[in-house]
């Protein structure tokens, strides 16, 4: 979905850039003067020191005055550098802040659907380190750039008018090919190349992520060497694509250093010829070669700048992903529980490059009552959780329909129907910060108090309460502080706080024993009885209660029915039913040998739904 | 320290540290170049004519071509020296994997995989490309004023130098002044980039619960705090800069400037204007100074990181087990241990474990979770060396200087499986390259995945992508049963196979488990009583030893 938008230009691209970030520019202007100050007073001072050495030994002259003028110069020069690195800091903050801001308010939009069919792993990392790389250009590229610029323009000009064309011709010829040709011989080939390298890294870091992670598969079955002469050939493509850019960059330091003796040289050489002021030759040879430092800064930055904008393009194709749904017109406002409906719902997941993936939902259609309790069985990849996810609207079905009290999902705001619709899976979704916040985040107004209620029903109040910190507990990164049973109970209450009216539960038992499950259930219904739950699950003895069932499989449902007709052991028997049909088909299999005992075990385990995750 | 050293050594190769000094007699020979360029220059101004010029000219020329190539030299050398540092990384971990760790923690895969991309390139820049170069220029200034001294005037040349000190002395204080500023600076950077991190991995939560307005402003307003106090944190310490920067003019050019005039009386015109452009070398350890930020203390964090991981150390077996000693092995058990004894360095885990495994057996283990039942499954998979006792497999003695050999013999299915980048036929080749693709549909088949793996559009071809999200774990399992089943080894290891895998996942690997023909031999650490109920014999691990446990019927 991300590749499906024409390229912009790259014209377009800095200028999406440089509107985001338009308050930082007036600083950076300050910035870039001050070091343009800066560079010329260097002139200044090497100019100084050498013009008056010359002038002193000549015989004219005032020590005392030379020495304060230096002094001055050194003094005012440092003052400038100060300023110049301080806005430069103060430029690179802010910019990395307005950019990280402008593209989380971008992108969070876009979310679910943005994570769950981009590379999201890919994206994510890659999108903070791209703004990381633009605040780069802001902090170390645009002064230095500009100001080689424009010192050298000036210098020159400066030193034609008041030391004769005629003397610094030669320099002004050797600056502007410094400037103007070295930096862009071979910046295109660079640039591909740069390219090229970035691409074989990438590759070479799968690689080693497969052969580190996969490491008991690497020794299990004596792959080292190959997997260490795989790497090695890869780190070889590194080698081979850095080569010419880096001779390139290196070629433009020999260059500019030539370029910058070669200019001094003739300085001296010309002035001498016509018997020009030794004091004036002097200056302006020292002058001359302190005047490379500039087009040294463009060389540093030339390379930065080959990633920045390769990042650069990445946070515009990103920010300006199209949003795969949108607001509806009205919002959502339940008083009691509501039905939910699909109705030949059909859907499928886009691919990462665009392109369609065979359907994931085919023809699935299912009423759950008011205040009544569904539950989605299935084994993964069976379509459940793709039906939340509409309910939810990540996305929309390609045809037809998901309703709330018969009204279409897609009639209402995405904030109004999603705190309606409040879903908690199994897996952890704690933000690194302290449980509260981590309650609050959908219920940004709750009390205390209504957290330590929530936190009573999930069954969590005396372990918090026992926790030194209590509520201010921090919960780590990716609720690592927690145990596994703690965290999906903290997600539990957090969904709790919202107060929706229909609760899905995506394997919210996973990590927790039989007993507290219970617990859990009881609170639960004894809580708020306005309220439809939408379950998914693999064990099956919540089925009892239950007022719809309906097994999934590949898209499709294969089975639905209150608990009367659904039982485990219909269940059971479907299962086994396909299980054998499909060994019929592929044939080889001999099913007689089966032992009877692994059939009953598996009956067993579906029907107490004890197999699972307890051990 | 002695140690530290050591290890230091052992990091970077010979070739690597030559390539550093080659750098930085680059750095040298172009700064020398430079030098003899403005010398004469000098001389051309006391009337060294043509000579003075065409010297000149060679020197500039040959002073672009050190500039060259110590820039690309340096950045060949890093390139170079990465792709053995990555494959020390990569051994060592293999070496680990293979030996009882000295660090019952470990390093995460994750942070290894960092050491072996960002880490080496970081350090290889610091080592081949900026340490040689900064060497060099710190050097530099010394040079030149020697030379001053002799060939032009030993007053400006030796009192200058005498200052020189100075310069590396302010660096270095700067540095530390700065260090204090910039760590801390750093420290409030990273508290709000992990925040950024947070809310991004929480995205769709985030957005689900309708936070992300709210979030938004949050990191917003959060930012803006966090600026402003790096800003104080910055004004005050940047004041350095000021110092440094004046100090280094005014010491240098204005010092020299100084001297020169003193010293007018002694030197020619070309002379003094010759030490005038020589300053300009003189501020050469100035260049290094801003790289020491970006290169030179990621470089070195980088090699402490890994430095510390190569240097992690392995428990070798402390009582080898006597290899001669092979008259007691019985060819028809598959898996054969006596009185073994095993200890990480925290205490002994095995004490004395006896499991025989007879060819075609099914055998089980259980044990609580920390009773060593992985120990004694490394063992027998050839990961851990074993201690004391007698251990063979498949009838072959284990010897601890040939473990290759012992996990040549088996092949397991673990908890969890890694799926590699690649089609699902690469990934069941790790097991046999030469497999056929009959050979891996009979595989897939006994392993109850094929007829999922035929649905696929691309079958065997289907490529798994990153972390294999098309695939479910239940199926990853199946076909990490499959690719042992592929190996053609005959003895399966398999701990805990199930304990990730949904329902029908489970069921249907206990199935293919059962049905093998008895030409596989099976040793089964599980507690699921589905699987214990297909073994023949099942033992607890308890306090380092192994307990027969009686089977229900």
């Amino acid at each position: 979905m991300i590749t499906a938008q024409p390229d912009p230009p790259l014209h377009d691209i800095v200028r999406w850039l440089l509107r985001i970030t338009r308050p930082v520019h007036p600083l950076l202007l300050v910035s870039l003067l001050c070091r343009i100050i800066n560079l010329l007073l260097d002139l200044v001072l090497f100019g100084l020191a050498a013009g008056g050495v010359v002038h002193m030994m000549t015989g004219g002259g005032n020590p005392g005055m030379l020495a304060a003028a230096l002094v001055a110069v050194a003094l005012s020069k440092a003052a400038f550098y100060y300023f110049e690195q301080f806005t430069g800091h103060y430029v690179a903050f802010k910019a990395l802040e307005l950019l990280r801001t402008f593209v989380y308010a971008k992108i969070w939009p876009k979310a679910p659907a943005f994570v769950t069919h981009s590379r999201s792993g890919d994206v994510l990392t890659s999108l903070t380190r791209d703004v990381d790389r633009i605040e780069v250009v802001y902090a170390h590229t645009f002064a230095p750039v500009i100001s080689a610029y424009v010192v050298g323009s000036l210098a020159i000009l400066i030193a034609g008018i008041l030391a004769g064309w005629k003397l610094i011709w030669v320099v002004g010829l050797c600056l502007a090919l410094s400037l103007f040709v070295v930096p862009y011989i071979g910046a295109r080939r660079s640039f591909n190349q740069t390219q090229a390298t970035l691409e074989a890294r990438r590759n070479l870091a799968h690689h080693i992520t497969d052969t580190v992670f996969g490491v008991d598969e690497v020794i299990g079955y004596g792959r080292e060497s190959e997997r260490i002469a795989e790497m090695d050939q890869l780190g070889g493509e590194v080698c081979r694509s850095a080569r010419t850019p880096r001779n390139l960059v290196a070629f433009r330091r020999g260059a500019n250093v030539t370029l910058s003796l070669v200019a001094t040289i003739s300085v001296v050489w010309i002035g001498m010829g016509m018997a020009e002021s030794p004091v004036v030759v002097a200056a302006v040879a020292a002058a001359s070669l302190r005047l490379f430092k500039g087009p040294r800064g463009i060389e540093d930055s030339v390379g930065y700048l080959d990633h920045s904008l390769a990042a650069a393009r990445r946070l515009w194709e990103m920010s300006n992903a199209p949003e795969r749904v949108s607001d509806g017109p009205d919002e959502l406002a339940l008083e009691a529980a509501p039905t939910v409906s699909f109705q030949s719902v059909h859907y499928g997941y886009p691919g990462a490059d665009g392109s369609a993936l065979p359907d994931a939902i085919i023809d699935v259609s299912l009423q759950v009552p008011a205040g009544g309790h569904a539950i989605l069985v299935g084994r993964s990849g069976s379509g459940k959780s793709t039906l939340i996810q509409l309910l939810q609207r990540h996305d929309d079905p390609r045809s037809g329909q998901v309703a709330i009290d018969g009204v279409p999902v897609d009639r209402f705001t995405l904030d109004s129907l999603r705190r309606n619709v409040v879903a908690v899976s199994q897996k952890n979704q704690l933000l690194a910060t302290t449980l509260a916040e981590n309650l609050r985040l959908g219920a940004p107004d709750a009390t205390d108090d209504e957290l330590w209620e929530a936190l009573a029903i999930v069954g969590l109040a005396d372990e918090v309460q026992a926790m030194p910190e209590g509520l201010d507990t921090h919960t780590g990164q990716n609720g690592s502080a927690l145990s596994g049973g703690q965290a999906q109970r903290v997600c539990l209450a957090r969904a709790l706080l919202m107060h929706p009216k229909i609760l899905v539960l995506d394997e919210f038992t996973a990590n927790l024993n039989i007993e507290l499950e219970d617990e859990i259930r009881k609170a639960l219904a004894k809580w708020d009885s306005e309220l439809t739950i939408i379950e998914i699950t693999h064990r099956l003895r919540a089925t009892a209660h239950a007022d719809v069932i309906s097994v999934l499989d590949q898209g499709r449902i294969v089975l639905s029915g209150g608990p009367a007709d659904v039982t485990p052991e219909a269940i059971e028997s479907l299962f086994h039913v396909r299980q054998r049909s499909i060994q019929e088909h592929s044939g080889t299999q001999a099913t007689e040998g089966r032992s009877s005992a692994v059939r009953c075990t598996a009956a067993r385990s579906i029907a107490t739904g004890t197999n699972t995750f307890t051990s | 320290m002695a140690n530290a050293r050591h290890n230091r050594e052992s990091i970077i190769s010979p070739q690597g540290r030559r390539d550093t000094i080659v750098v930085g007699s680059f750095r040298l020979a172009s700064a020398i170049c430079i030098a003899g360029t403005l010398v004469s220059i000098g001389h051309m101004i006391d009337g060294g004519g043509r000579t003075a010029l065409v010297w000149a000219i060679i020197f500039t020329v040959a002073a672009g071509a050190f500039a060259f190539g110590e820039l690309s030299w340096g950045g060949r050398a890093a390139r170079a020296e990465e792709r053995r540092l990555r494959i020390l990384l990569l051994k060592r971990q293999h070496a680990l994997a293979t030996a009882s760790n000295s660090d019952p923690d470990g390093t995460p895969p994750a942070r290894l995989v960092t050491m072996m991309t960002d880490n080496t390139e970081r350090l290889t820049e610091y080592r081949q490309v900026y340490f040689g170069a900064t060497l060099a220029a710190i050097m530099i200034p010394f040079l030149i004023l020697f030379y001053i001294g002799i060939a032009i005037d030993p007053v400006v040349g030796f009192v200058v130098m005498i200052l020189i000190p100075l310069i590396p002395l302010g660096i270095r204080g700067f540095m530390l002044l700065f260090r204090k500023a910039s760590s801390e600076s750093r420290k409030q950077r990273d508290q709000l980039s992990n925040r950024y991190l947070d809310a991004i991995r929480n995205l769709n939560t985030i957005r689900l619960l309708g936070a992300g307005k709210r979030i938004e402003e949050e990191l917003g307003r959060q930012g803006e705090a966090n600026r402003g106090a790096i800003m104080r944190l910055l004004a005050g310490n940047q004041i350095v800069i000021i110092v440094m920067d004046g100090l280094f003019s005014l010491i240098l050019i204005c010092l020299t400037a100084g001297l020169a005039i003193m010293r007018s009386d002694y030197l020619t015109p070309g002379e003094s204007v010759a030490v005038m452009l020589l300053t300009v070398l003189l501020l050469e350890p100035l260049q290094q100074v801003a790289g020491f930020f970006y290169i030179g203390m990621g470089g070195r964090a980088s090699q402490k990181a890994i430095e510390s991981y190569l240097a992690s150390q392995t428990v070798g077996p402390s009582a080898a087990v006597t290899p001669d000693a092979g008259s007691w092995i019985n060819d028809r058990l598959d898996v054969q241990l006596e009185n073994v004894h095993y200890d990480h360095g925290r205490g002994e885990v095995l004490r004395g474990v006896d499991l025989e495994v007879p060819r075609g057996g099914r055998v089980a283990i259980v044990g609580r979770s920390g009773a060593g039942k992985s120990t004694l499954m490394g063992i027998i998979q050839g990961t851990l060396p074993p201690q004391n006792g007698h251990a063979a497999v498949a009838g072959r003695i284990i010897d601890p200087q040939a473990l290759t050999l012992t996990r040549s013999l088996s092949a397991s299915v673990a908890q969890s499986t890694w799926m590699f980048t690649g089609t699902i036929a690469d990934n069941l080749r790790i097991a046999r390259q030469e497999a056929t693709e009959t050979e891996m549909w009979d595989a897939l088949e006994r392993a109850q995945v094929a007829d999922e793996i035929a649905r696929m559009p691309h079958r065997l071809d289907t490529h798994l992508g990153e972390g294999a999200a098309v695939i479910s774990g239940g199926q990853a399992q199946r076909i990490s049963l499959a690719r042992a089943l592929l190996s053609g080894r005959r003895l399966l290891l398999l701990d805990e196979p199930t304990s990730h895998v949904d329902i029908e996942s489970e069921a249907r690997i206990i199935d293919a488990v059962a049905n093998l023909p008895r030409d596989w031999t099976i040793l089964m650490i599980t507690h699921r009583p589905s699987l214990l109920r297909i073994a023949d014999a099942a033992y607890e691990l308890k306090e380092g030893k192994l307990g027969r446990l009686e089977l229900a019927a």
